[in-house]
């Protein structure tokens, strides 16, 4: 090979590039941050045209029926809920192991047990549950004691006062890459556990009437934390 | 998963550290092309960012060069759409008196060379990488990266002795 070395040889001494002055890397650094904004945007939009997941959790036994003083429903009580809902004072029965104040206005405590309770639009009952079984949640919030519990390290939380508890509200993942449009929101109660309030996007809530939602909830003496 | 911070203070080390190389091997593989090969490394250096948080910092410079490639074909690719023509013709070189003239002719004689050649030619001899990681950069199988950087090599060798009589008469 009498010339090929030559040639590579060339290509080898070339001049090396110029180092990276910080304002280039600082730039750099700043179109990464604009391609995270970028596909997180993107992500949020698909996931908000895909099918809704079910969520599907164990939910325990104790089935209630409508309230007798429930309020009447409302065009904004479907289980896709377009209007935005009103909270209004809850007046049916009280699930096991929390006390429940506020609900978006005609929706009911519709299954619970000491660990979680789901609360659901008008026209939304459970058949038939049995303890253990799941039950989904499908358009419909979730609210549930855990003994630890946090949320992904992927996801960006904001501090919110839960009367005068402090809250994080922010997205669970959907895949091991993307962020749903699922809103939790957790605080800790006075046993020093974390109550988790699952709410849909679905449901159409803004995240001052999901906190609202939280300050109305008080966890009793007969609710016992899942996983602890 | 690395915080946000943290994240950001690896990959400004990182960049601070690797750019230069990086551009380089841009510039080998869009044949010498200073703004273009400035175009592929700010892209490349884009996916390694959102990669980053999976990214292990004893790998970062093989994948690194791995989106270099990556955005070096698919650059070629584009720009072959919209401006390059085939030509069964070398393209003359002008003999400059700049003390890199070798390198220029080496450069504008590497750029007749396919694309996927290119890189095998650049990352096997002139970055010195081993077939596996040749290979690994190429996203292709090892064969495939000997076939390439052999043919690619005897194009070079017989294109050098050539051009250098017809650039330096």
């Amino acid at each position: 090979m009498p010339d090929t070395p030559d040639v590579i040889e060339a290509l080898r001494n070339l001049p090396p590039a110029a180092p990276a002055s910080p304002d280039i890397v600082a730039a750099d650094l700043e179109r990464g941050h604009r391609a995270v904004t970028a596909r997180r945007r993107r992500r949020l939009a698909l996931s908000g045209a895909a099918a809704a997941v079910i969520t599907v959790v164990a939910v325990g036994a104790v089935r209630f029926g409508p309230p007798a003083t429930s309020p009447p429903p409302t065009a904004s009580g479907t289980s896709s809920a377009t209007v935005r809902l009103t909270l209004v004072d809850y007046l049916g029965d009280q699930p096991v192991g929390f006390k429940v104040t506020t609900v978006p206005q005609g929706w009911t405590v519709t299954s619970s047990d000491p660990s979680a309770f789901v609360v659901a639009p008008p026209g939304v009952t459970v058949a038939s549950p049995r303890p253990g079984a799941p039950v989904s949640v499908q358009h419909q919030i979730m609210v549930s004691l855990r003994a630890s519990t946090t949320f992904p390290a992927q996801t960006s939380t904001e501090e919110v006062d839960v009367n005068g508890r402090p809250g994080r509200i922010g997205h669970p993942l959907a895949s091991a890459t993307e962020l749903s449009d699922t809103t939790w929101l957790m605080f800790p109660d006075d046993a020093g556990h974390t109550v988790q309030v699952q709410v849909p996007a679905s449901t159409n809530l803004t995240e001052s009437q999901i906190v609202r939602f939280a300050g109305g909830i008080t966890v009793t003496g007969q609710a016992r934390p899942i996983g602890g | 998963m690395r915080r946000t911070s943290e994240k950001d203070g690896d990959f400004t080390e990182f960049v601070a550290e690797r750019r230069p190389e990086l551009v380089r091997l841009a510039t080998l593989l869009v044949s010498g092309d200073a703004a273009k090969a400035e175009d592929v490394v700010q892209t490349a250096l884009t996916r390694i960012y959102l990669a980053w948080p999976k990214v292990r910092r004893e790998t970062a410079t093989a994948y690194a060069r791995r989106c270099v490639v990556n955005a070096a074909i698919d650059e070629r690719r584009s720009l072959f759409r919209r401006r390059e023509q085939l030509s069964a013709q070398l393209p003359d070189v002008a003999a400059t008196e700049t003390p890199h003239q070798d390198g220029d002719l080496a450069v504008a004689l590497l750029a007749t060379l396919p694309a996927s050649m290119r890189a095998a030619v650049v990352l096997r001899y002139v970055e010195g990488l081993s077939i596996a990681e040749t290979a690994a950069a190429m996203r292709c199988g090892e064969g495939n990266v000997k076939s390439q950087s052999a043919r690619g090599l005897q194009k070079l060798r017989e294109q050098f002795p050539a051009r250098t009589q017809h650039v330096f008469p």
